[in-house]
């Protein structure tokens, strides 16, 4: 993956920057309008600004769900291609590298010790130092394993995955009932907007995070050429990839904090856009986080509407399709970075 | 000294008999466990799970696990002659208890028809058939009363919409026995014709239903100005005039056991909080014309449910309930 990377930046260098304006400008207001006009009936999406009747509270519950989708999608493809990059592995994920598990312990925890109840900034904070923890353990895990390090990056992620929901089920199965149905979404993840000024807390950060790790794109590039040749490309390697992975996690704790585990947005995206738009960082972040949320967006549109009124969770269907995605990447990774 | 012996000898067999007559019984379901005590055996019940804490003697009996998943080593030690179940977690479970020589039962929950059949079931494996008629003839008269009370000239059924889970929307359908509460209660619930038991609904559901009442009978006291500020939601009717109620006893309402009429009587009083219908005993329900008798199969010790039998005076007090429930059925025209 790391020759196939450096190919497709050097290959794919002229493709315009205007893509993004494109993709900012006229794809995603379209799809974005689309999905808030989708539901249990289809809606004339201008009628939000209309006078007050039951579209109008139709209209604007929708497109309060479907701006959490955007966030979450934008912030777990983000990180993506952010540990993707640092960890130099193309299978890294917040949610296989048990990222995301531990942000929703950590946000368990608050839910369960009654600390959430003081401020709404208790559960992005605690689901961040969740996942901050569990993104140490596995470096720690993984150190030492010289040139498997890669492999067991992965390899301790699934482990600190699996210990994550063990813990979950654990609390679940010890807390009371009121307590317990708190946490139990958190394993399934759900798009149903709760609270907005969480959802504009996560919103900001998400694009603030986004531009820091666009500003620093180019020391992504030349880490994903590993930390020796970065160095000799003049940057501090340490200093870079903690800054990277410490602002992907943050993304991907906030985005649990909104939503609970949703699997496999953050391995889609970055591959398929890498295919169009080349390996080259900083304009894979912006993108990355335009497409994520308009995938997420769609997703969650057909879960809400296939089975209507019954609602599938979303995390169903981005398995489904990041499921066998995960499969191909890994048989495709044997052919080309040999 | 011989004869001593032999007396002594006697004795102990003769207690021993004595203890072996004692019925051992572990219920895993805490709508069984009140139905148990309800029908005058609490005596005979050895094992609950920690669910169970319905009635106060309840909680005197030993714990074998959690609702519907009890551990097989605790349940085995207790030596139980009969185990009875409304629902497992691991339905593989049930060859694991049977291997071991215990009676088995898993009592059908689904709708209030079900009660009648748990309640005919219990009687006739704790020898209590009496008592169990009684139940039934009791539990039907209620229902009967409340099905009166709704078939009056004029009723309108306030639309209703029940939260059993708030994050993501839960709610119960047709196939679920609190759909039949609520209808014998006055209301009409807005999921009632979907043909599911408990499922996520579409929050596009609830808002276009526009229920008059709702209910979330789990949520803690103080919640229902979080359920009236749910975006979107200022237009429901029953959030329009303030009729969101919370933090009832959801176990007259979850449980289908001896408490349901007064988890009806419950749900009555919040539903009908504002358009009370008084009540008019001239009134009388219609004849049944139809009754799913086709339910019940003759067999030469009297009448078989599935693979229960009953004997014939237990299959005419269910008999006689099921009518009532015909008669509220086709009264409201279902």
């Amino acid at each position: 993956m790391v020759v196939d990377g450096a190919a497709l930046l050097f290959m794919k260098e002229n493709i315009k920057t205007y893509w993004i304006l494109v993709l900012a400008l006229i794809a995603l207001p379209a799809l974005f309008a689309l999905c808030v006009s989708a539901g249990g009936t289809l809606l004339n999406p201008l009628e939000l600004f209309g006078g007050e009747s039951i579209s109008r509270d139709l209209l604007e519950q929708r497109f309060f769900r479907v701006l959490t989708a955007f966030t979450v999608g934008g912030a777990l493809a983000v990180s993506g291609v952010a540990y993707q990059s640092v960890l130099r592995n193309p299978l890294a994920e917040p949610f296989i590298l048990g990222i995301s598990g531990g942000a929703s312990v950590g946000a368990a925890i608050a839910i369960g010790t009654g600390l959430a109840a003081f401020s709404c900034a208790v559960i992005p904070l605690s689901s961040f130092c969740g996942a901050l923890l569990v993104l140490t353990l596995v470096m720690i895990l993984a150190k030492g394993a010289g040139d498997e390090y890669s492999t067991n990056v992965m390899l301790s992620g699934v482990v600190a995955g699996s210990v994550c929901s063990s813990a979950l089920m654990f609390m679940i199965s010890v807390m009371d009932v009121e307590t317990l149905h708190s946490v139990t979404w958190w394993m399934l993840g759900s798009l149903q907007p709760e609270n907005s000024e969480l959802l504009y807390l996560v919103l900001c950060l998400s694009v603030l995070g986004t531009a820091l790790l666009f500003v620093f794109g180019r020391d992504a590039d030349m880490l994903s050429f590993g930390e020796e040749t970065a160095f000799h490309f003049g940057i501090s390697p340490k200093t870079s990839a903690l800054i990277i992975l410490g602002t992907a996690s943050l993304l991907t704790a906030s985005a649990v904090t909104l939503s609970g585990i949703i699997g496999f947005v953050g391995l889609v995206v970055p591959h398929t856009l890498r295919r169009f738009f080349g390996a080259g960082h900083r304009r894979l972040f912006p993108i990355s986080f335009l497409a994520g949320g308009m995938f997420l967006m769609l997703c969650d549109t057909f879960a809400r509407t296939a089975l209507y009124p019954r609602e599938i969770p979303v995390g169903v269907i981005t398995a489904a399709l990041g499921g066998p995605f995960f499969i191909w990447l890994i048989n495709r990774k044997g052919t080309v970075s040999r | 000294m011989l004869l001593k012996s032999i007396v002594f000898f006697l004795f102990l067999f003769a207690s021993f008999a004595e203890a072996e007559d004692a019925l051992r019984v572990v219920s895993l379901s805490p709508c069984l466990t009140e139905l148990v005590f309800h029908l005058g055996k609490g005596n005979l019940l050895v094992g609950r799970t920690s669910a169970c804490d319905y009635p106060e003697d309840a909680k005197k009996v030993e714990v074998v696990g959690g609702f519907g998943k009890p551990s097989l080593e605790k349940l085995l030690t207790l030596k139980p002659d009969v185990v009875i179940a409304s629902a497992l977690a691991d339905p593989a479970l049930v060859s694991s208890i049977k291997r071991f020589g215990i009676d088995f039962h898993l009592l059908p929950t689904k709708s209030i028809e079900d009660y009648y059949v748990s309640v005919a079931t219990l009687g006739k494996i704790l020898h209590c058939e009496k008592k169990a008629f009684a139940e039934i003839a009791r539990v039907g008269k209620g229902l009967r009363r409340f099905a009166k009370l709704n078939a009056e000239k004029g009723f309108k059924r306030p639309s209703v919409y029940l939260e059993i889970w708030d994050r993501p929307y839960m709610t119960v359908g047709k196939k679920s026995f609190i759909n039949d509460l609520i209808t014998y209660a006055g209301g009409e619930n807005i999921a009632g014709k979907l043909n599911q038991a408990y499922f996520n609904c579409s929050v596009e559901l609830i808002i276009t239903s526009d229920p008059e009442v709702i209910i979330c009978p789990a949520m803690k006291t103080g919640r229902e100005a979080d359920v009236e500020s749910r975006r979107g939601w200022k237009r429901i009717s029953a959030v329009r005039e303030h009729r969101v109620y919370v933090d009832l006893n959801d176990d007259l309402i979850y449980r289908l056991g001896p408490r349901i009429l007064e988890g009806v009587e419950l749900l009555r009083s919040l539903i009908m909080n504002k358009t009370a219908a008084t009540p008019s005993p001239s009134v009388d329900v219609e004849n049944p014309t139809a009754v799913p008798s086709a339910m019940f199969r003759h067999c030469s010790n009297g009448f078989q449910y599935g693979r229960e039998t009953f004997s014939s005076k237990v299959y005419l007090g269910i008999h006689r309930s099921l009518q009532d429930i015909c008669s509220l059925r086709i009264s409201d025209g279902c």
